[in-house]
């Protein structure tokens, strides 16, 4: 088994699946003795730092808690008040700042979005760029690409419920909100779960498909192990039949170039997109999962997200286990 | 090395630290270093707070001092006082008197607000206002974590005599008008050190004239080499340090200083040059954050003379010296 120590994660596509069993199995564990030893010593007297670029609520407790979870601290810093070099704007590179993090704390988290970047991409540069500079690891605490904390929680949660998820189908649905939402957390689990064999159903409406590549490597995964990969636009014919359902909202590619608030006015034309329990009766008494926060009323029925078929808060805790399972084994050895 | 407690003492100027003093944060410095390389535990602040206010932003401090206190066991808050930011007495009175009740020590960051002396005002009510040890962590006239760092670093790279070796603290071109909190600091420091510093600044760049008398007379006591020069060429030669900083001028607005200082920017951006004419082993240093390619040449600040991150890195050791003295 490879060593997972010092090991960057920027999505789940990145690592092996053997090493994706073992986070599992780790935050599994991790979910069961919480507060037990080694648990709550494995980080004793550490720094994570962590980096917010765009703001957040899930994201920033979760992590910190694990951190404290863990015996060790997490510092919350907002690169607004660190005198970053910046476009036009003297200030420190990201080579200095990740070298001199890496003699301060033994783990980096970044979370950078679309608001803080002018293109799709630049995200996942930057957290590139900090990773070739650093000796300590970074994980993605969600980027303009990828969410990994968010797949793997994700994961663990239909694992706990389904048991094996190979050959389950899973619907992903895009929902109305306002919100205009990221792409990070659909596209990591658009990857993920058919590694994993789960039978894969993506469903829009026209103009909000998301990164080629990240459709191109959820087929190739679904072909590695077997299962179906499909893209609807009718969300009554892609929720037939399914185990699980995943209705969320993102944004089209135009936002990027059009701004949000013209993004809005996009959306507005299918506000009829939204998980409801009509459709919630065509599948096959389907789990209702999303990352949070959820837009209720828009993306999902109230009904829906608070029936007994839902499971997003056993997902949102997994958040914390899986967050403990990586930095324990990234950020820390010699502890088990 | 003194075993005289440091318990409560301010560490707000260097110029209130005798040599002895100021040794022995350099060997607490050092040995918690140690501790922390071999894994001994050393919370010596267990379950002790310090408050962490920031009237400015910053990455270093907040990080370094923020890791500091959880290694030692304790918990760091961070703190960026809008409202604080107004140099009003009677608000500073109080938060010092409060935070007195709650906290076991106080870091404030602070500069920039209004002429130069108002943030060490600030700094000074809240400390005759509060029991509990203030940190200096960066005003409007010194830096003394930063320097502590700075000079943890030339004992570990310069050898048993490093008090000999010449350490030339260079003032470097900017575009941004900086602090000269560094200077000042370096200055008080050699001097009650003995060590054989040349500060090394264009026309009209002279740092505070009390610094100056000060270090001067230190000097007589202790026997350090303290010496100006204008000519960053004369000041390279056999150097065994060079130390890059920008800072601005007390002689002109910001304006003028902006426009004056572009005839320096090319002869003060420490280079291959410099190096060339300096020892052979001389290292490079800066307190980072670095203006690259202006103050100095990515050729020198991430090659083998550079001695940058280590510098960072010890801004936690010394830091933890600082608190674990005053704090215990």
């Amino acid at each position: 088994m490879t060593e997972l120590y010092n090991k960057h994660l920027i999505t789940t596509q990145d690592w092996e699946k053997e090493w994706l069993d073992k986070v599992l199995a780790l935050a599994k564990d991790m979910k069961k003795h919480r507060y037990e030893k080694p648990y709550t010593k494995i980080l004793k007297d550490k720094t994570f730092m962590m980096f917010f670029y765009n703001p957040s609520v899930r994201t920033r407790q979760s992590f910190e808690a694990a951190a404290t979870e863990l015996g060790g601290h997490a510092q919350f810093l907002e690169p607004k008040s660190m005198r970053l070099k910046e476009k036009g704007k003297a200030g420190e590179t990201v080579e200095d700042a990740a070298k001199v993090m890496s003699r301060y704390a033994v783990g980096l988290g970044i979370r950078i979005l679309e608001d803080a970047i002018s293109e799709y991409g630049q995200g996942e540069d930057l957290l590139r760029e900090y990773a070739k500079y650093l000796t300590i690891p970074i994980v993605s605490m969600a980027h303009d690409k990828y969410h990994p904390c968010q797949g793997l929680a994700d994961l663990m949660g239909l694992q706990e419920h389904m048991g094996d998820v190979k050959g389950k189908k899973i619907t992903m649905m895009w929902g109305y909100s306002s919100m205009v939402r990221s792409w990070s957390s659909v596209q990591e689990d658009i990857m993920l779960f058919p590694r994993y064999g789960m039978d894969f159903t993506l469903a829009y409406p026209e103009g909000f498909e998301l990164d080629p590549e990240v459709i191109e490597h959820g087929k190739k995964n679904a072909e590695a192990s077997g299962s179906k990969f499909e893209i609807s636009h009718d969300r009554c014919e892609a929720v037939k039949g399914a185990q699980v359902v995943y209705s969320r909202n993102w944004m089209s590619p135009k936002r990027y170039v059009i701004g949000k608030e013209e993004e809005k006015k996009i959306a507005l034309k299918f506000k009829d997109w939204r998980y409801t329990k009509e459709l919630a009766e065509l599948t096959d008494n389907a789990y209702y999962i999303h990352p949070m926060p959820i837009d209720r009323g828009n993306e999902v029925d109230d009904e829906v997200a608070s029936g007994p078929r839902s499971i997003v808060y056993d997902l949102a805790e997994n958040r914390l286990h899986a967050q403990k399972a990586v930095m324990a084994l990234t950020m820390a050895k010699g502890w088990k | 090395m003194l075993t005289k407690s440091l318990k409560g003492k301010d560490y707000i100027s260097l110029m209130d630290y005798s040599k002895e003093e100021l040794e022995t944060l350099l060997e607490v410095s050092m040995d918690l270093k140690k501790k922390l390389m071999l894994g001994e535990s050393h919370e010596y602040l267990k379950n002790k707070t310090l408050a962490m206010i920031f009237a400015n932003p910053s990455t270093r401090t907040r990080t370094s001092f923020e890791a500091a206190m959880t290694q030692l066991g304790g918990h760091a808050q961070f703190h960026t006082p809008e409202v604080m930011q107004i140099a009003h007495h009677e608000t500073w009175i109080d938060t010092a008197k409060v935070l007195d009740r709650y906290v076991d020590g106080i870091m404030i960051r602070m500069y920039g607000i209004g002429k130069y002396g108002s943030a060490r005002a600030i700094l000074n009510v809240m400390a005759e206002n509060a029991n509990i040890p203030i940190f200096n962590a960066l005003d409007d006239k010194e830096h003394p974590c930063q320097i502590l760092a700075d000079i943890m670093t030339m004992k570990e790279k310069l050898g048993p005599n490093w008090k000999e070796k010449k350490v030339v603290m260079s003032w470097a071109y900017s575009e941004r008008v900086k602090s000269c909190g560094v200077p000042q600091t370096m200055a008080i420091a050699a001097s009650l050190l003995g060590m054989n510093l040349t500060l090394a600044y264009p026309e009209k760049y002279d740092v505070d004239p009390k610094y100056m008398t000060f270090a001067n007379k230190a000097a007589e006591k202790s026997g350090a080499k303290i010496e100006v020069v204008h000519d960053i060429y004369d000041a390279s030669k056999d150097a065994d340090v060079i130390y890059a900083k920008s800072w601005g001028s007390f002689l002109m607005s910001k304006e003028e200083d902006i426009e004056y200082r572009k005839k320096f920017k090319e002869d003060w951006k420490i280079a291959r040059k410099h190096f060339d004419i300096a020892n052979k082993k001389a290292i490079f240093m800066h307190c980072l954050p670095a203006d690259r390619n202006l103050e100095v040449t990515d050729e020198i600040i991430d090659g083998p003379m550079s001695v940058v991150y280590d510098e960072a890195e010890n801004r936690l050791h010394t830091e933890k010296a600082i608190m674990a003295l005053a704090m215990q």
